[in-house]
């Protein structure tokens, strides 16, 4: 077992996931941990699967390799399920945070798992209700905040991610999607 | 107080040349470097530098904007990778034989061809006899610090050379970490005030560059040149002392990791020294004498240092991240130079690794500590070189 905190993100090309590791680094930097992001490095070909990968530790982070036995799957493209690479380390404490309409029941199915825990949140959706378009990233980092507040508290999150937007987005934008990551917090679903 | 943020390698480098604030920046964009100049570009546009940004058509023509800034008396700061930097091939010698303290960010990438924009070391060891200086960096935190020391170094009357601070392309450059920022004014205080020298501005003062120089004196100019580059490895060390007793951060000319009761040594450079060091503490729990020695300055090469730091030990592995074609890696010749004359010689061999991005995981560090042992258990290197994680081997 790796003394850090291990998250693997998988998403397809297009989809921010590997900004959406970054942003969610950035965030839990402001708790004062030690922090990494980073993706797969291959080429990026919008909507080919593509993987990220966080570290998380109170102490430095020598490691630059990718994440094999995850702490926690996020799965950003539900699309996805069903193929290999997504299962690769899993073991009975991998937490899995799945970008979905369906039920949890139906997710933990469909990916066969047994006693891990898995959240739902319907985070496209979210992105439309409030962007009318297809950005799901903040609503999976609330969802994250709900399924490892040991990492990051929802105040914490919405916090450092006024600030980390602040100096990306314009105003109106920068509360949105401090809106998108509290729906994200309260819209997850669990079995 | 520093700053502790979460930014790419190459947004720190960016950081850095913005805290050195250049005269000129000339630099043409290729991957993996190219953020290093697109986030300074914003520093110039939002007037947060006072730098001449040019934005030139070539790497050829970067350098040479660069060593034409330099002899007008500006502090000079670029960036490049791989191919980029080999399209700089001749400026890069005149840039070092005119004595121009020019900066530049080497993220490293491999050559051409085929294609391939991963890290491997193939660029700057390929420049090792350009006459430059070389930094190496594990992480954001070392590349960052040495190009803060970089200018301190170049800039130096006993040096007077150019500096390349490498880093690895993507796995430090493109990777989110965890690093401090200093403040403006410190750094700034450390660096100093750049003062032109020999100006080809000054018409009072008429100088000539780039002279031709034949029989009579080129051999004494490049006697001169290098007793700079061996004056640098003193001049390096001292910065360095001051950089640490400033800003709390030590660095020597290649770093010792748990290497003074070692048996089986690793060498290697940059950043997959941070996956070396998490494999020898595990293997020291399971009480095995294992260690690393990290090279941060490869030009200079400071040979007496590492011959006394590797004396002790039994068998070394020298891990290289480029190819010499038809030769051993650049860095294992170098370690064989070093221990030549030393007492108590280690057995010594090659691994090439990491080519073009090729990953090396955990296991595989493992696996390399393994053959290490069976290597010494045997009293004799079995292969000399080898290429670790290859097909058709």
């Amino acid at each position: 077992m790796s003394k850090y905190f291990e998250i693997r993100w998988h998403g397809r090309g297009g989809q921010g996931t590997v900004t959406g590791a970054k942003s969610l680094a950035e965030a839990v930097q402001g708790t004062g941990k030690h922090v990494s992001a980073f993706p797969d490095y291959g080429p990026e070909r919008r909507g080919a699967p593509l993987r990220a990968f966080n570290r998380f530790s109170d102490g430095n982070i020598r490691i630059h390799t990718p994440v094999l036995e995850p702490n926690v799957i996020m799965i950003v493209d539900p699309t996805l399920i069903g193929t290999k690479p997504l299962l690769s380390g899993v073991n009975d404490n991998t937490i899995f945070v799945v970008n979905t309409e369906k039920k949890p029941a139906e997710i933990k199915k469909a990916l066969g798992l047994d006693g891990q825990t898995l959240y739902t949140v319907p985070a496209n959706s979210i992105s439309y209700r409030l962007f009318k378009r297809e950005i799901p990233n903040s609503a999976m980092m609330g969802a994250f905040a709900k399924a490892c507040p040991e990492i990051i508290s929802l105040e914490m999150l919405t916090k450092e991610a006024r600030h980390i937007f602040s100096h990306l987005l314009a105003e109106h934008l920068v509360e949105k999607n401090i809106e998108a990551i509290k729906c994200g917090y309260d819209e997850v679903q669990t079995v | 107080m520093p700053k502790t943020i979460a930014i790419t390698g190459n947004g720190a480098m960016a950081e850095a040349m913005r805290q050195i604030n250049p005269d000129v920046v000339a630099a043409f964009p290729i991957t993996p470097s190219t953020q290093v100049i697109e986030d300074f570009a914003k520093f110039v546009s939002d007037g947060k530098v006072d730098t001449e940004l040019i934005t030139v058509e070539s790497e050829h023509s970067a350098m040479s904007a660069c060593i034409g800034a330099s002899v007008a008396g500006g502090r000079v700061m670029t960036a490049t990778s791989s191919n980029g930097m080999a399209l700089m091939w001749e400026m890069l010698y005149i840039a070092a034989s005119m004595r121009q303290p020019v900066l530049m960010t080497l993220v490293n990438r491999a050559m051409s061809a085929p294609i391939n924009i991963h890290c491997d070391h193939g660029d700057s060891m390929g420049a090792r006899d350009a006459g430059w200086i070389q930094l190496y960096a594990e992480n954001h935190q070392e590349a960052y610090d040495n190009m803060i020391m970089a200018p301190v170094i170049a800039e130096n009357m006993d040096v007077r050379l150019p500096v390349m601070v490498c880093m690895d392309g993507f796995l430090i450059s493109h990777s989110v970490e965890t690093m401090q920022i200093e403040e403006d004014g410190k750094v700034r205080d450390f660096i100093g005030e750049h003062t032109a020298l020999n100006s080809i501005l000054d018409f009072d003062n008429p100088v000539s560059w780039g002279a031709l120089d034949l029989q009579d004196y080129y051999i004494e100019h490049r006697r001169g040149q290098q007793e700079a580059m061996n004056n640098a490895a003193a001049v390096v060390a001292d910065v360095s002392k001051r950089f640490g007793d400033q800003f709390g951060r030590k660095y020597e000319l290649f770093e010792s990791y748990r290497l003074d009761d070692a048996d089986r040594v690793v060498v290697a450079i940059n950043s997959v020294a941070g996956e070396i060091k998490e494999v020898i503490d595990e293997l020291r729990e399971q009480g095995e004498k294992v260690g690393l020695l990290k090279i941060r300055m490869f030009r200079p090469f400071p040979y007496t240092g590492i011959a006394k730091a590797l004396s002790g030990c039994k068998i070394v592995t020298v891990m290289d991240r480029s190819t010499s074609m038809g030769a051993f890696g650049p860095l294992f010749g170098e370690i064989s130079n070093a221990l030549y004359a030393a007492d108590n010689r280690p057995l010594i061999y090659n691994r090439t690794y990491g080519l073009g991005g090729r990953e090396m995981l955990l296991d595989d560090i493992k696996d390399v500590f393994a053959e290490s042992k069976e290597y010494l258990d045997n009293g004799k290197v079995e292969k000399i070189f080898d290429i670790l994680n290859v097909r058709g081997a």
